[in-house]
């Protein structure tokens, strides 16, 4: 056990290991998601999200490892675990023949109830007001997204798990969802742990990120760290050794490229013009330089191997 | 084990009352029972306003007719009709109920907001059971009035009482609701151990048009084959039923089994009943319990 109190993880995955029949799954994953987060998984098609998403809600069994959710076994407290919780898996699912607000007591009331006062307000947060006698099967797929925000909304879960969840939503839509999920971090101190293979997504919504490749994580920090590390310029000179001594000693993060003659400083594309005039003042000859694009896709690709362009085989 | 069921029990009733809820929503049970009542009408007032009209007021087939659905005799009648003809009803319903959770991907919505796979299978257990309680006496209800409103169109309207009349058709509305529960097990079981309600209807179909044409093979064969024929799940029912007094076997059989050694007596084949009854529905809920809830286990 252990209690350290305030920074205990909501989610702490050791191990995890799903197989079904010869294929892993998911494989020896290891996770924290710290309260008050949002914590993004991503992952090409295929990687295991879904999988693991499965697990931490009790659906889908482990073969080996362990889910712990806000200190307890989630596998032997499932009940107690599960209504601090509210998620969508993969697309949000509805009773068709039912209305909207139907739909939100059905799910109110498998979360032990005590929630449909909460129905309105939901409802009305989402921006479905009015349109909440609607049958389900006469709704967008938009307006089904925002239903599954309004349901895993519904009874103030500590934990909002989201797999995939602006999938089908216009771009005002996406934006709109955004903001709501951040708001519901930031404003009512929710942790949420959303997956998505969308990296401009993750990139303006997340705090931290793993990625995963193949059921591992190959990669779990913050999204600045992230960022900052993999992000920089690069100046072309006639002595990298050289180079980098001379901006190591102004006080920038410098190193020597692969590329013959190249040298990294980790800064934004601002600095690229004074740090190429104190190149040029150390006497060094510049030829050229550039930016590293420091988005969450380069990153993605780097360290997925590639992994995105083999996505639709993983379905 | 018996701790773990005294903590989930107390949050079943909430289970069963979504379950409720659906079901009432739900076109397709207010299409079976828009089916029913079209069927009844039919029976009760057109053929025999029909029947007087072209065959005559005492020509024998209207006589015959008019003796089997006055009221309160009709009510007999209305409990064979139920007994041939619910089960269909049963398995469609309970089938959909099952399997369409799986189809339209509610089933993990469900279960990932708490309530443990064998909560929410026994809700949806008791829920059918439930509705075929309240199917059945809505059936016999509507009956009684068609069978009052066909003897007022005729002017016919004399009901005669037989002694402890309602009493027999209670206990005869109870044995015929009861049998029914084993197609809500057999439809349970395959519909949730295919994970789809259509799979779930066609294989309950299946099963009992099968049964029947292996069970009479069986009983036309006697013998050991016989004897094997009167353990048949419908062959069981009809065990029971026979013991109905209100219906048409008391005409037929008086009351008894006809002999020939193919039928258990009653209440061996209400037990039968029952064991078949908790093993399709255990097993059912086992198999679920083991099963992972993949996206591949949806649609
Ligand atoms: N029930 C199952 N039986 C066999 N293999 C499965 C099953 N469910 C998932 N898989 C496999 O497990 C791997 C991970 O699937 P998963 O759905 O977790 O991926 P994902 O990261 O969610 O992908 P996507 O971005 O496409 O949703 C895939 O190779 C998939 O084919
Ligand atoms: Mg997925």
């Amino acid at each position: 056990m252990r209690i350290n109190n305030g920074s205990e993880p909501v989610v702490r995955l050791e191990g995890l290991t799903k197989r079904f029949g010869s294929l892993t799954a998911v494989d020896q994953l290891d996770l924290e998601v710290i309260p008050g987060e949002v914590f993004g998984f991503l992952g090409p098609n295929g990687a295991g999200k879904s999988t693991t998403i499965g697990m931490m809600l009790g659906l889908i069994e482990p073969t080996a490892g362990s889910v712990e959710m806000f200190g307890m076994d989630a596998s032997r407290h499932r009940s107690d675990v599960l209504r601090r919780v509210g998620a969508i898996i993969e697309a949000p699912a509805f009773y068709p023949y039912l209305s909207g607000r139907d739909n939100l007591r059905v799910v109110a009331r498998y979360s032990g109830g005590g929630h449909e006062s909460q129905i309105d307000e939901v409802l009305e947060l989402v921006g479905l007001g009015g349109r909440e006698k609607d049958k389900i099967k006469h709704y967008s797929t938009g307006m089904k997204q925002r239903l599954g925000l309004a349901s895993v909304l519904l009874g103030e879960p500590d934990l909002i798990v989201l797999d995939e969840p602006t999938a089908g939503l216009d771009p005002a839509g996406t934006h709109e969802f955004r903001e709501l999920i951040r708001a519901t971090a930031t404003e009512s101190g929710r942790t949420v742990f959303m997956s998505s293979h969308l990296l401009s997504e993750v990139q303006q919504t997340c705090d931290r990120v793993a990625i995963i490749n193949r059921g591992r994580t190959v990669l779990q920090e913050s999204l600045e760290d992230l960022l900052h590390r993999v992000g920089g310029v690069y100046f072309e000179v006639d002595d990298s050794e050289r180079a980098e001594t001379a901006l190591t000693a102004a006080g920038v993060a410098a190193s020597v490229g692969n590329e013959p003659n190249t040298v990294w400083a980790e800064v934004g594309r601002e600095r690229i013009g004074e740090l190429n005039s104190l190149l040029v003042g150390a006497g060094l000859v510049v030829s050229g330089s550039g930016v590293r694009s420091s988005d969450l896709e380069s990153v993605f690709l780097e360290v997925t191997g590639n992994g995105a362009s083999k996505e639709e085989s993983g379905n | 084990m018996l701790n773990r069921i005294s903590t989930e029990l107390p949050t079943i009733p909430p289970l069963v009352s979504i379950e409720l809820l659906k079901t009432r929503k739900r076109r397709v049970t207010w299409i079976c029972f828009g089916i029913v009542v079209a069927f009844l009408a039919f029976m009760f007032i057109a053929v025999r306003v029909l029947m007087k009209s072209t065959a005559g007021a005492d020509s024998p087939e209207f006589m015959q007719m008019d003796a089997a659905m006055r009221f309160p005799t009709g009510f007999g009648f209305l409990q064979i009709m139920e007994a041939q003809s619910a089960l269909y009803l049963v398995i469609v319903l309970v089938s959909l109920l099952v399997g369409s959770e799986y189809g339209w991907g509610t089933l993990r919505l469900a279960l990932a907001r708490g309530p443990s796979r064998t909560q929410f299978m026994l809700a949806k257990l008791i829920a059918a059971m439930l509705t075929i309680v309240i199917g059945t006496a809505a059936f016999l209800i509507v009956g009684a009035a068609l069978m009052i409103l066909g003897d007022l169109t005729i002017g016919a309207f004399d009901p005669v009482f037989p002694d402890r009349f309602w009493l027999d058709l209670f206990l005869d509305w109870l044995r015929t609701t009861a049998v029914l529960m084993i197609y809500v097990a057999i439809a349970f079981a395959a519909a949730s151990l295919l994970r789809s309600g259509g799979a779930g209807i066609g294989v309950g179909l299946a099963f009992v048009v099968v049964e029947q044409i292996v069970m009479n093979l069986f009983i036309g064969f006697g013998g050991t084959l016989g004897k094997v024929a009167q353990y048949f799940p419908t062959r069981l029912t009809e065990s029971v039923l026979f013991t109905s007094r209100l219906t048409v076997w008391i005409d037929v059989e008086g009351g008894q089994p006809p002999p020939g050694g193919t039928w258990l007596d009653p209440w061996p084949a209400a037990g039968l009943l029952t064991l078949y009854f908790v093993v399709l529905i255990g097993g059912a809920i086992w198999v679920f319990n083991k099963r992972d809830l993949t996206s591949g286990s949806g649609t």
